[in-house]
């Protein structure tokens, strides 16, 4: 039986990601090469060679023309893909790390760097499978006040007033 | 000159550089034990605190790491087969083997003696070769700064040549990535889409931290712990009678480092082509050669040596031609440059006390690494238990919060957050990711040079191919790309036609 029937699911290997990802990237590559005369202010010097658009156009080229064989060979490619990279499984635990790294930046902004921080290492921690108090309570504490510890008092980084405290304080 | 070596030496001991080093030693350590992490996390972890210091000590503390992960790298790889950083792959092929027959402390010895060894050679051949280098780039004008920097580029991507496309298209997206902002000469927006946080370009710090810091971390979430039990060390310290039983091995030691040194300044091979360089070299010339691979300590000395030479290798084309060899000489490209200052020959006749203090301070990260390593052994080994997962979140905290503080802007750290998912895609993929970097860093030292050359050249382009060490320099990059892409043919070839005779 044909493996590759049109419409069916195909076992994907990492290649055929690499190719798509390549072609993407070739893609947007295209699209800012050909938007580039609007996306660069060209009414500076003339002639060309002394403008700001000679090297962005050469390293765009440069990106089209080594996506042009993975996007052939991508455009080619028959059935479905799995969406696996190197058949490890879906990053699901990435993911939510990931997508909880962005709360955690702005809660810095919301609800100061000590909570944020306090509470993503808690939540992050008990997400990945710790379960003893040792590690998730006093771990999370002594990263948080050595963080504190560091940016705000030793760097002195300036973190702005939490939202939040702006809300009920005034 | 002497004023200038007593100057050098002073910055060196001043308490805040000889406690930058000593912490970026012991983090550079840790890191390389750790598998998974290796230097570069370390670098670009601690890249935001170097903006509160002065250029000789962020230099130094970022050097530490870098040196301090090659020392670090050999403890896993000799007590549980498992390389802390990639090039000490080839310290386990021995190092294994004796631990299992009980002498871990005698590959440990060995080793260590070798790092130290390769550490300390190769600072000796930079102290002497780079003013003699520098003094040949002192004639250089921009054509043949542009065709050293391209043969560095070409040497970079050639070095991965196996995936050659994708090394190319991530160079041309750097090369992109290093133009969004406004153009310095002209003054013109580039790529800024009418955000404002964007005509200030990508900092190279929100850049290589979420592509490496940020990209690692992620990876390390899916990683297991490594269970084991043969931390079997006999001694919490080195035991130090086995170095003597190791210095039989001083011409093999002498060779490793200068293999190391000089596979160090070439672009592109980095320190695994170093180790197994050496440890081929040590395995010909050795009189027991049927020995390696089995577990002698000449096989760990001589690997260990070769990938501890490659930091001040690679400090050479790096002060004296502003070429980094690999991303972690990139960072530190990016580090003078954020602090005004440009490597070349010049710096060498106008930075002499840095230069020196920079020498200097490579000679102490060597004796610091070697002692605290001998020192604390067992605790560094124990580092090896520690789940990744943790260490990953800890690192993302850490990593987040540092880039922020660089410039108080949340919008670096939401820059660091997608191109950390480039460098997770990217990593896991097993991409080049360096030659991203590499394009980050080196793209706007080469499209300075570029304009430069061709407003010398009046537009015309062959500025590059009349005069004579440009023409050389573009020649041996063109033949560094068609060499060995025909041997690869050839040999390609070869192998389909036995294989066609063994059909016939």
């Amino acid at each position: 039986m044909d493996k590759r029937a049109p419409g069916r699911q195909v076992e994907c290997s990492g290649r055929d990601i690499q190719d798509l990802f390549a072609t993407l990237l070739g893609g947007f590559s295209l699209m800012v090469l050909v938007s580039s005369p609007w996306s660069v202010d060209t009414s500076g010097p003339e002639p060309f060679y002394k403008g700001p658009l000679i090297f962005p156009l050469m390293a765009l080229s440069l990106m089209v023309l080594s996506a042009v064989p993975s996007a052939w060979k991508w455009i080619r490619s028959p059935g479905g893909v799995v969406w696996e990279l190197e058949g490890e499984g879906s990053p699901l635990k990435v993911g939510v790390v990931y997508v909880s790294l962005f709360a955690f930046l702005f809660g810095v902004l919301w609800v100061g760097l000590e909570v944020a921080t306090f509470a993503f290492l808690l939540g992050s921690l008990s997400f990945l499978g710790y379960r003893s108090p040792w590690k998730l309570l006093i771990l999370s504490l002594a990263v948080t006040i050595s963080v504190s510890l560091i940016f705000k008092y030793l760097l002195g980084v300036f973190f702005p007033r939490p939202s939040i405290m702006r809300l009920l304080m005034g | 000159m002497l004023d200038e070596v007593w100057l050098g030496l002073q910055a060196a001991f001043a308490p805040s550089n000889f406690v930058a080093l000593t912490f970026g030693s012991l983090v550079g350590i840790l890191v390389g034990i750790v598998p998974g992490i290796g230097p570069m996390v370390g670098m670009v972890v601690l890249l935001p605190f170097t903006f509160a210091l002065p250029p000789d000590v962020a230099l130094s503390l970022l050097l530490g790491v870098f040196c301090g992960g090659y020392y670090g790298g050999a403890v896993p790889a000799i007590l549980v087969r498992t390389p802390g950083v990639p090039s000490s792959l080839f310290t386990s092929f021995d190092g294994f083997p004796l631990t299992r027959r009980g002498e871990a402390q005698l590959a440990l010895s060995a080793a260590l003696l070798g790092s130290f060894g390769g550490g300390i050679i190769s600072v000796v051949i930079l102290t002497f070769l780079a003013p003699a280098l520098a003094h040949i780039a002192a004639s250089f004008g921009p054509p043949e700064y542009f065709s050293a920097g391209l043969f560095g580029v070409v040497l970079v991507v050639m070095a991965y040549r196996n995936q050659l496309r994708q090394g190319v298209l991530l160079l041309g997206l750097g090369f992109w990535l290093s133009t969004v902002g406004i153009d310095g000469p002209t003054l013109s927006p580039r790529y800024c889409f009418g955000t404002l946080a964007l005509q200030n370009g990508l900092h190279i710090v929100p850049v290589c931290l979420g592509l490496f810091g940020v990209g690692q971390a992620l990876i390390l979430i899916e990683q297991r712990i490594l269970h084991t039990k043969e931390l079997n060390l006999s001694r919490g310290t080195l035991d130090f009678s086995k170095l003597f039983s190791a210095l039989k091995y001083w011409k093999t030691l002498i060779r490793s480092g200068i293999i190391g040194t000089f596979v160090g300044l070439i672009p592109g091979p980095g320190s695994i082509l170093a180790s197994f360089l050496s440890y081929s070299a040590a395995r010909r010339f050795s009189r027991e050669p049927d020995r390696f691979g089995k577990g002698t300590p000449e096989g760990c000395l001589a690997s260990e040596a070769g990938n501890n030479a490659v930091p001040a290798g690679a400090m050479i084309p790096l002060l004296t031609l502003g070429i980094p060899g690999d991303a972690l000489s990139a960072v530190l490209l990016g580090v003078f440059v954020i602090n005004g200052i440009y490597p070349g020959p010049l710096l060498l006749v106008k930075q002499p006390v840095l230069i020196n203090t920079l020498y200097l301070s490579m000679f102490l990260i060597n004796i610091v690494a070697f002692l605290m390593l001998a020192f604390w052994l067992r605790p560094f080994a124990m580092v090896v238990r520690v789940p990744n997962s943790l260490l990953a979140v800890f690192i993302l905290v850490i990593s987040i919060v540092g880039i922020y503080a660089v410039n108080t802007r949340i919008f670096d750290a939401v820059v660091a957050l997608v191109m950390g998912l480039l460098g997770y895609f990217l990593l896991r993929m097993k991409w080049p990711l360096v030659n991203l970097v590499m394009g980050v860093i080196l793209g706007p030292i080469l499209e300075n040079r570029l304009r430069e050359s061709l407003s010398l050249g009046e537009g015309n382009p062959g500025i590059f191919f009349a005069r004579p060490i440009s023409l050389g320099l573009i020649l041996a990059a063109f033949l560094v790309i068609v060499l060995p892409l025909i041997l690869d043919r050839r040999k390609a070839r070869g192998g389909r036609e036995a294989l066609q005779e063994q059909k016939g």
